[in-house]
């Protein structure tokens, strides 16, 4: 009972949720000029903002109603902000950890890949698994070394994959290069074996049975 | 229920198919060595003589291309076979896999027929012949392989080169593989995809087999086939 009369009332809630996106889109946006009241489209997008999601635009419905014509460069421009921020804010965050482990499971587990960074990847496992696995099967010891002569592994994969302007060879190939090409690499030898251990141990024919 | 009961009758009939697959393990515990160890002068050989090396192709070696893969190289070459395609880098990786992992296999499928009484009195032995032991941390991009593994691996690719390279030799057992694909006829793609390049010939086409670890300076630097296109 007690905590029941501790929650304010839902008019209370609504005005201060009113209150709150009003100051937000002071805060980070100015006003339109003419001093129009911020229409359902405007506080939506305060809403995104002040969640820090921009996928839930729209699914809070604000109180305020009126008229105001939909304004799609200011509400473009106020999601690119946002989104900005949001990038600014993860750079900040990732800077701000104390120790950043760097070992393989770390390597893989840390990764956002766009889609041109797809397609260089996806093009240096088809490079690995149609041209190199059918004739080197084994990884040797400083086979990821960097190096600008035409026959290395390195320079066989950056030919196949398209660099953004600012990103070097050599950043590119220790950062992105490496572990495409190791776990092109690996799943080819690791897909063989257990393909070799379910023949032996007739897992087909098992199958097939069925 | 009826799936397990299933089950048990297709694992006893699997268990009973297996021995057909398992190649004979020598002393030392290696495979094909007396195909591996032909003489470079020999230039016959009888269909009895490599008919284990055709089963290990027709079973194991093949397994390392897939059945897409075999399928669209009987399209783009029809008169070609698996042994066409097959590097000798895929068989010596075959050999080494087969070997690395066959006792620690059947030491599993011992243990898969065993109640659980047995299995907990049971104590493992079995060891990887050539590659780090489960669990063991390995360093960031490493593929496991001991030093060792990787010293077999170069020997049997130089081994196998040897005998490719024989070309009667070769052909001679090109024609043996035919022979044991009308004998041991199976609804797979490794025999159809041979199947179609019965009584044709012609070696158009086809890329030579890789050189990679007999010239090499660095270990970053690889040769590939088709190395004079690519630039």
């Amino acid at each position: 009972m007690d905590g029941q009369s501790e929650v304010p009332p839902p008019a209370a809630l609504a005005d201060r949720s009113r209150i709150q996106h009003q100051g937000v889109a002071a805060s980070i946006t100015p006003r339109p000029a003419g001093g129009r009241r911020p229409n359902g489209i405007y506080v939506n997008a305060m809403n995104s903002i002040n969640d820090g999601d921009s996928s839930v635009a729209g699914n809070s419905v604000s109180s305020i109603s009126g008229a105001g014509t939909g304004d799609n460069t200011y509400v473009s421009m106020v999601m690119r902000e946002n989104k900005q921020m949001k990038e600014h804010l993860k750079h900040i965050m990732m800077s701000k950890r104390p120790h950043r482990s760097q070992g393989k499971n770390a390597r893989k587990r840390h990764c956002s890949l766009s889609p041109e960074d797809l397609n260089n990847v996806f093009a240096i496992r088809e490079y690995v698994r149609l041209k190199v696995f059918p004739y080197i099967k084994m990884k040797k010891t400083g086979w990821n070394a960097f190096s600008t002569s035409p026959k290395a592994i390195c320079q066989r994969c950056i030919r196949r994959v398209c660099l953004k302007s600012w990103v070097t060879p050599e950043d590119y190939w220790i950062d992105e290069g490496t572990p495409a090409y190791s776990i092109a690499f690996s799943q080819g030898t690791s897909s063989y074996k257990e393909l070799m251990r379910q023949q032996l141990q007739c897992e087909y024919y098992f199958v097939y049975q069925l | 229920m009826i799936l397990l009961f299933l089950s048990c009758n297709c694992f006893i009939l699997a268990g009973d198919y297996l021995n057909n697959k398992l190649m004979f393990l020598s002393d030392t515990g290696r495979i094909l060595v007396d195909f591996l160890l032909l003489d470079l002068d020999v230039t016959e050989i009888t269909y009895q003589d490599c008919l284990e090396f055709l089963t290990f192709m027709d079973y194991y070696v093949s397994k390392l291309i897939g059945s897409r893969e075999l399928k669209k190289f009987c399209v783009l070459y029809p008169g070609k076979t698996l042994l066409d395609k097959m590097t000798a880098s895929d068989i010596a990786f075959a050999i080494l896999c087969y070997e690395n992992g066959v006792d620690v296999w059947l030491e599993r499928i011992k243990m898969k027929r065993m109640n659980n009484v047995e299995r907990e009195a049971f104590e493992k032995s079995a060891l990887l012949k050539y590659h780090h032991q489960p669990g063991t941390k390995l360093k960031a991009y490493e593929d496991g392989w001991t030093e060792e593994g990787v010293k077999y691996y170069d020997e049997m690719v130089r081994v196998v080169k040897g005998i490719m390279a024989n070309e009667p030799l070769w052909e001679n057992v090109k024609v043996h593989w035919k022979t044991y694909l009308r004998e041991n006829r199976r609804s797979s793609f490794v025999h159809a995809a041979a199947a179609m390049g019965e009584g044709e010939d012609g070696d158009d086409g086809i890329e030579e087999q890789g050189t990679a670890g007999d010239e090499r300076i660095n270990n970053h630097d690889i040769d590939l086939p088709g190395d004079d296109d690519d630039e």
